[in-house]
């Protein structure tokens, strides 16, 4: 298997937190300081990262017998069964069939990469037990601040901690508000309680509610686009933070 | 609760989990197997249910090999076809042709029934999809010749009498479906679409009276053998040297003339497009004369006589064939109604277009 140590699992109990949008844009902030980084997309149930990474396709993936090599969108190497299945097309994933579409997808290409992302679907299931038994690998949560995603949070730690994977920290996404005029920032959610002190757990990242962010549809990710936002800044910051529980000093400064 | 008419089928297009298992047991195989539920070639990748809407089929690994478990479609899912099929398979391959042999079962027969479905195992054949050239209609024309010759040399007359067909009577079967489909679809049809799907079912069944009688002329029926009755470029494998390497899927295999395969493959290989998913048909436009005449001096290569026999009603048998294939994209919705005008020429087009092809 040639998934590299460096791996990173982005989950959260809840769906609807963004941990998608989080996961693409740790991963190109990456890449834009020339480390050699893949995404997989393990939501086999409502794989989005090819939505937003398409409008830097340079390869799509392709198969040889029956191994699924990532593509190449920008500098990332993806995976994702988002590529593969009708947009209007559901299918029943038995657990066979999830094991055999990671076996093909995750675990046998060559991925040739420095650091992977993994976007977990949210919740326990058969995804979940294969890949944090066979992948070496520790969890970023994604979380939204609010009493009832808290809970929820707490049970994905819970499970988490059963498979004895280490947790770097929380990324809290659509946290405030930054009012364009003013600048005063704004809980947006009903609580203000820190969730990362409730749960003993570091809090790597707290980030706006920002449309640019959360509703793009261009299909390129939010840092490619953006340079020097206070967002990119924190996705640098994030990205150096996360890297470090892997032993590494990385200076998160993209190259020129 | 109202009780459905029919059970809903969430798994459609794949061989469920339990299923599977019950049905490897059969053959002493597992339980440690990787089901793969992703096939294609290149990057046209597709999810196992998009392309098995009819045949539910599973790509298995175990230890290092490769099978495919299929299940047999609602339309031949009988043990006597099971029986017949298999038997022809086996033979095909006992004969050296590049045909997989059905697997024997742990009670030596090869397929197995689980849960009242009836399911046949094989080896996995790794190869290339056809690329539309010269040499492969060529290799595909040759193979189909030996297979078409070796039928001369098995002998499985025991079952002529439960699976005898006729080209034309499947023509015909499939404008009943799609006068079927305009009734149960009346609603959601524009008076243009009902229009033009009458004008061409009408036409088409006058078609076929037509066509039927003037390969009867010819002597359809005369050389009557157990035709494959599929063979089109998606049910063949070819090697990295332009080989065929496997012919597959012969659910569709009865006794007909002999016209039947030679027909359907020059038209399959020559004329019949499918759309970039390989899922679906594609208007075709004209038919490909070099590889048509490529696929022919393949067939004569190893069959010459069967191509003599039959040349002058292959013609006829082509267009009933189209219009079989044309009924089914209509039906699949495969094709836009506003095209249905443009698919009723195309029979006769395609009769004179090989006509001339064979002079």
């Amino acid at each position: 298997m040639s998934i590299p140590p460096q791996t990173v699992f982005l989950y959260s109990c809840k769906g609807g937190v963004g941990k998608s949008s989080i996961c693409t844009n740790l991963a190109y902030t990456y890449s834009k300081t020339g480390i050699r980084t893949g995404i997989f997309d393990a939501d086999f149930y409502g794989p989005s990262i090819p939505f937003m990474v398409r409008g830097l396709e340079q390869q799509k993936p392709n198969i040889s017998r029956f191994t699924v090599r990532p593509g190449l969108y920008g500098d990332v190497r993806v995976n994702s069964v988002g590529f593969f299945m009708d947009n209007k097309e559901g299918m029943i994933w038995e657990d066979s069939y999830i094991d055999g579409a990671l076996e093909q997808m995750l675990y046998s290409p060559e991925w040739e990469t420095d650091v992977m992302f993994i976007d977990m679907p949210p919740g326990s299931g058969a995804i979940h037990r294969s890949v944090f038994s066979r992948v070496n690998g520790k969890a970023v949560i994604v979380t939204t601040p609010s009493e009832l995603v808290y809970d929820v949070t707490a049970r994905g730690i819970d499970i988490l901690d059963r498979m004895q994977i280490d947790v770097i920290g929380i990324m809290e996404n659509m946290a405030y508000h930054k009012c364009d005029n003013c600048k005063h920032e704004r809980n947006v959610l009903d609580s203000d309680r820190e969730v990362c002190e409730s749960l003993g757990i570091p809090l790597i990242a707290r980030l706006p509610y920002d449309p640019e962010f959360n509703v793009s549809n261009s299909g390129v990710p939010y840092v490619v686009a953006h340079h020097d936002t206070d967002l990119t800044d924190k996705f640098q910051a994030a990205a150096s933070r996360i890297m470090a529980n892997y032993g590494k000093n990385v200076t998160m400064r993209p190259r020129i | 609760m109202p009780i459905k008419e029919r059970l809903p089928d969430p798994l459609s297009g794949i061989i469920t989990t339990a299923d599977m298992s019950e049905s490897l047991k059969l053959y002493g195989i597992g339980p440690d197997i990787v089901v793969m539920p992703l096939i294609g070639q290149d990057s046209h990748i597709y999810a196992i249910n998009r392309r098995s809407q009819t045949t539910k089929k599973a790509f298995i690994k175990h230890e290092e090999n490769f099978y495919v478990l299929k299940q047999l479609p609602w339309y031949c899912a009988s043990e006597e076809f099971a029986n017949y099929s298999t038997e022809l398979q086996h033979c095909f391959s006992e004969h050296g042709l590049p045909v997989p042999d059905p697997l024997k079962s742990l009670d030596d027969r090869r397929w197995v029934k689980t849960n009242g479905n009836i399911l046949t195992l094989r080896n996995y054949v790794h190869g290339i999809e056809y690329r539309r050239s010269e040499e492969m209609a060529n290799q595909a024309g040759l193979e189909l010749g030996r297979l078409n010759h070796t039928t001369s040399v098995i002998d499985l007359s025991r079952y002529r009498h439960l699976f005898k067909e006729d080209v034309f009577g499947l023509s015909r079967q499939m404008i009943v479906l799609l006068n079927e489909f305009v009734r149960r679809n009346i609603r959601n049809l524009t008076p243009e679409d009902i229009e033009s799907l009458k004008a061409f079912s009408d036409t088409s069944e006058r078609s076929i009276t037509n066509l039927s009688d003037a390969a009867s002329t010819h002597g359809y029926g005369s050389l009557v053998i157990p035709v494959h009755g599929d063979y089109n470029s998606k049910n063949l494998v070819f090697s990295e040297n332009g080989e065929v390497a496997a012919v597959l899927d012969f659910d569709n295999s009865s006794f007909d003339d002999v016209s039947h395969d030679i027909a359907e493959g020059l038209l399959n290989l020559s004329y019949v497009r499918y759309s970039e998913d390989s899922t679906k048909f594609d208007l075709p436009d004209r038919l490909d004369v070099s590889i048509g005449k490529s696929f022919l001096d393949g067939y004569d290569t190893s069959n010459r006589h069967a191509l003599e026999e039959s040349k002058s009603r292959i013609p006829s048998v082509a267009a009933a064939v189209l219009i079989e294939l044309l009924t089914l994209g209509i039906i699949r919705g495969d094709y836009k109604f506003s095209d249905v005008k443009k698919l009723t020429a195309m029979p006769e087009y395609v009769e004179s277009a090989v006509k001339e092809m064979l002079r």
